[in-house]
């Protein structure tokens, strides 16, 4: 009854409200005015190895040897969905499938580890130098994770494997596409929920503890921050008009069915191009120009959390921006790096400098 | 500026004016001269006796010592409305239009013919309303109005009146930058016609741009009179508080912008009709937040909306959350007990019972907090009264004195003292400083300051730039019905604020 009711109003639960993007989500333009390292296509999945940073795009792994150079390490032959460095020599990525391979700094230190079902969105290795692995969705792949959102699936998952052995253990299931993994100095695992907009701590038992909640967008790779606290990327930003849609069940199930992926009403990791696409950008152009407030389906955006998990602030790039898509970030000496899918490119952020913002 | 009738004959001249009300002086031994086609400003502190003067003249009250000269021939007006008969119209600060007429109606009070057709009313009003540059609908409710088009249809009243003197109490308090450049065109013009102009306002700037002479009050008596050119803003503050220094908002030193604390309120794609469009902002402890825009920009409603004093649309209205619970009012009472305060723009219709006395307005607040709504022990009033006397400085004689008796700015002390009664978590401030002098604006700075620092979220609603540039802590900006940027004082420029509550 309650339930129907506040469908038949638009409150409450059935309210397509989204947080408001002010104090520590106030819009700015620190992405959009960073540096580009690196110009390459779909960029992902930032790590380092024996000091090197490396990067995936596609099917290939690449290391950057210097500002808009970057060398092939390898050719994985199929597609990357994470990766991750051990903070030594070596470092781990996930296949699409679920393989899961040990790499090194040369293509002769590969070598497979083992396999889980489904494909992996994010890794980090813990305290005890063991793999945490995210499985986003037992049902879709990475790349259909528009479809996993407006099935509103909860299918995915976070293990724990031996590097040694191989043993997989399942943390926690029932996850709404986790897409970011971080292990605390404490032992204390973090995840972040894409579909529920918000991080949460894994107990034991698999059972979960929110950290911070309603954020204003799906959240993906988290990393650990200097003075405690964290870096998370988001990839995409709320919207009212997809919640909207996430609660008419027909009209959805006919989207799904009927229309083309690429015109569903959903987040997307790239600014719209194609003038079919009015309702997503171009309605908030006015005189030619896109008002960068305009509520579009993608944007750029990392936020800092503080060691309590408080949103402190965030980089953005906003609607008339390129840098959509950020779905990875990575610390390196004084600077931030974050892919960006939407513009192809790894953006450099002088550290220094966006601390002056707290 | 010069005026262009310097060295006319005065059209009034006040002699050895005095008023006592019982033994106290309101005005003392005041020697005046009002020229047609002069723009003559009065200035002073709240208590300094311009309202009291202005009343003199237009007839509300009579002096007790003195003479009043009209043309050279000594007056007695019994009556507004025998200053209304000689052409003398006074432009009240706290408008006295009818609520429930209409605007035509309204501007044709008094005026009536036997036979009234409504319509024909409306298409006279909208001509002169029109012939004035001033956008109101003559078939609108005044109650529907805001603050400044009701000024508006007063001041387009004593237009149509064809004032010979027209007093202006506080005209521009509630006027945007635009409808005010309107108003000043407007006075311009009454000027060329001949009309004397007396012009009342805490907006010192304003006073030196437009009058032709200036005269400033201090305890009932003319401290300096002079023509405008003799004038400059440091003279005048001087002259007004016996003071170099009030310590108003452009004198505040730069400060440090307070933390952030927890999230307390966050409201979320708010709306109501065509006023609230969709609007979103987040509230933090420890913080002034500042909410800057053009009168009509959705400011107040949402304020309402939060207090429980107006409901939002009943379709997809939005959600209010504090501290992370939806919440959703039927009447204020639920929000106060909610911790949520919120004085309002309009003091004297909802922000007290003006012929009670402080004490009893306190009392009132402490049984709307308490379930049981029993009457307080005088004893209980009378420490409340103190209480609050010392925290936020009023100046009264006594627990006793009625709040009508007070001055704006100590009226408005008393309004914020009730809702702080009521020990809220968010306190919400509706144009806290309209109306008041600028020794008061500075005491009630202060007092909205030190509840940030004790950790109450604030709300500062207000059209004063300098205002919320020099209190906010984050300034966010509403335009039409909605907040659309966030600024911080520390490093926008006040053109940067304006253009984004413009355009």
């Amino acid at each position: 009854m309650t339930t129907w009711w506040q469908r038949w109003r638009g409150i409450g639960g059935a309210s397509p409200a989204i947080p408001p993007l002010d104090g520590p989500y106030d819009a700015n333009n620190a992405l959009e005015e960073g540096d580009a390292l690196l110009r390459v296509d779909a960029p992902d999945n930032l790590f380092k190895v024996g000091g090197q940073l490396q990067f995936t795009s596609g099917t290939k792994r690449m290391a950057i040897i210097g500002p808009g150079e970057a060398v092939l390490v390898e050719d994985h032959g199929t597609e990357i969905t994470a990766a991750a460095g051990d903070g030594g020599d070596s470092g781990v990525v996930a296949l699409s499938g679920g393989t899961l391979l040990r790499v090194g700094l040369r293509p002769d230190a590969t070598s497979r580890i083992g396999t889980l079902d489904g494909d992996i969105t994010a890794l980090a290795f813990d305290r005890e130098g063991a793999i945490l692995a995210c499985i986003g969705s037992s049902k879709h792949g990475l790349g259909a994770w528009t479809r996993d959102l407006l099935e509103k699936r909860r299918e995915g998952s976070l293990w724990r494997l031996d590097p040694r052995t191989a043993a997989a253990t399942k943390l926690s299931h029932g996850l709404a596409y986790p897409c970011g993994v971080l292990s605390l100095s404490n032992g204390s695992v973090v995840v972040a929920e894409a579909w529920r907009h918000r991080l949460v701590e894994v107990l034991p038992g698999g059972r979960t503890k929110p950290l911070a909640s309603d954020l204003p967008g799906y959240p993906a790779r988290l990393i650990s921050a200097d003075g405690g606290g964290a870096w998370l990327a988001v990839m995409a930003p709320r919207n009212q008009l997809v919640e909207f849609v996430l609660r008419e069940d027909e009209y959805r199930n006919r989207m799904l069915s009927e229309i083309d992926p690429a015109h569903w009403i959903a987040p997307s990791l790239t600014r719209a191009r194609s003038f079919l696409e009015p309702m997503q950008q171009g309605a908030q152009r006015s005189l030619g120009t896109l008002k960068p407030w305009a509520p579009s389906m993608s944007i750029g955006l990392v936020i800092r959390f503080s060691h309590d998990w408080a949103a402190q602030y965030s980089l953005f790039s906003r609607a008339d921006g390129t840098r959509h898509g950020i779905r990875s970030v990575l610390r390196d000496a004084d600077r931030l790096l974050a892919t960006s899918i939407g513009a192809g490119e790894i953006l450099s952020l002088p550290l220094s400098k966006l601390g002056e913002r707290i | 500026m010069t005026g262009p009738a310097n060295g006319a004959k005065p059209m009034l001249r006040l002699q050895g004016i005095s008023k006592y009300y019982h033994s106290a002086a309101a005005v003392r031994n005041v020697d005046l001269e009002f020229r047609a086609g002069e723009c003559h400003a009065l200035l002073g502190e709240n208590g300094a006796g311009k309202s009291t003067l202005s009343k003199l003249i237009s007839g509300v009250t009579q002096p007790t010592e003195g003479a009043i000269l009209l043309d050279g021939k000594p007056v007695s007006f019994r009556s507004p409305i025998d200053g209304l008969r000689s052409g003398i119209v006074m432009v009240h600060q706290e408008t006295s239009l009818v609520p429930s007429m209409t605007v035509a109606q309204n501007l044709f009070l008094g005026d009536e013919t036997w036979f009234n057709r409504k319509r024909k009313l409306e298409i006279e009003a909208q001509i002169f309303l029109n012939s004035l540059n001033f956008e109101v609908s003559p078939e609108a409710l005044v109650s529907s109005l805001g603050s400044a088009r009701k000024q508006m249809v007063e001041i387009a009243r004593a237009v149509r009146q064809k004032a010979r003197l027209i007093i202006f109490d506080e005209p521009t308090a509630t006027l945007t930058p635009e409808e005010k450049s309107h108003f000043f065109a407007l006075l311009a013009r009454l000027r060329r016609d001949g009309v004397a102009i007396v012009f009342i306002s805490h907006a010192l700037e304003e006073a030196l741009q437009i009058a032709d002479r200036i005269t400033v009050l201090r305890d009932g008596q003319v401290v300096s009179s002079g023509q405008v050119t003799e004038y400059d803003r440091a003279r005048i503050v001087s002259d007004m508080v016996g003071r170099s220094r009030p310590g108003d908002v452009q004198d505040v030193p730069p400060r440090k912008v307070r933390p952030r604390q927890k999230e307390v309120l966050s409201v979320r794609n708010l709306s109501m009709g065509k006023v609230v469009r969709n609007t979103s902002f987040t509230v933090y402890a420890g913080q002034v937040t500042g909410m800057f825009g053009l009168v009509g920009s959705g400011r107040t409603e949402t304020a309402r909306i939060i207090a429980g004093l107006a409901k939002r649309d009943f379709f997809y209205g939005g959600d209010v959350m504090l501290e992370g619970r939806p919440v959703r009012y039927r009447v204020p009472r639920q929000a106060m007990f909610d911790g949520i305060a919120y004085v309002t723009e309009d003091r004297k219709h909802d922000g007290f019972f003006e012929t009670m006395s402080i004490a009893d307005n306190l009392g009132v607040a402490a049984m709307a907090r308490s379930a049981r709504f029993w009457a307080l022990p005088s004893s209980r009033l009378v420490s409340l009264f103190h209480h609050w006397k010392r925290k936020l400085d009023i100046k009264t004689i006594d627990e006793g004195a009625r709040v009508v008796e007070l001055s704006g700015g100590n009226q408005q002390k008393v309004v914020i003292a009730r809702s702080l009664q009521l020990n809220p978590r968010i306190v919400i401030l509706d144009e806290p400083t309209r109306g008041v002098d600028v020794g008061a604006i500075a005491e009630i700075h202060k007092a909205i300051n030190a509840l940030a620092d004790e950790g109450y979220a604030v709300i500062l609603i207000s059209s004063y730039l300098p205002e919320v540039m020099a209190m906010s802590d984050r300034v966010l900006v509403s335009r039409a019905g909605k907040i659309v940027e966030e600024f911080s004082p520390e490093t926008a420029t006040e053109q940067q604020i304006m253009y984004a509550a413009v355009h």
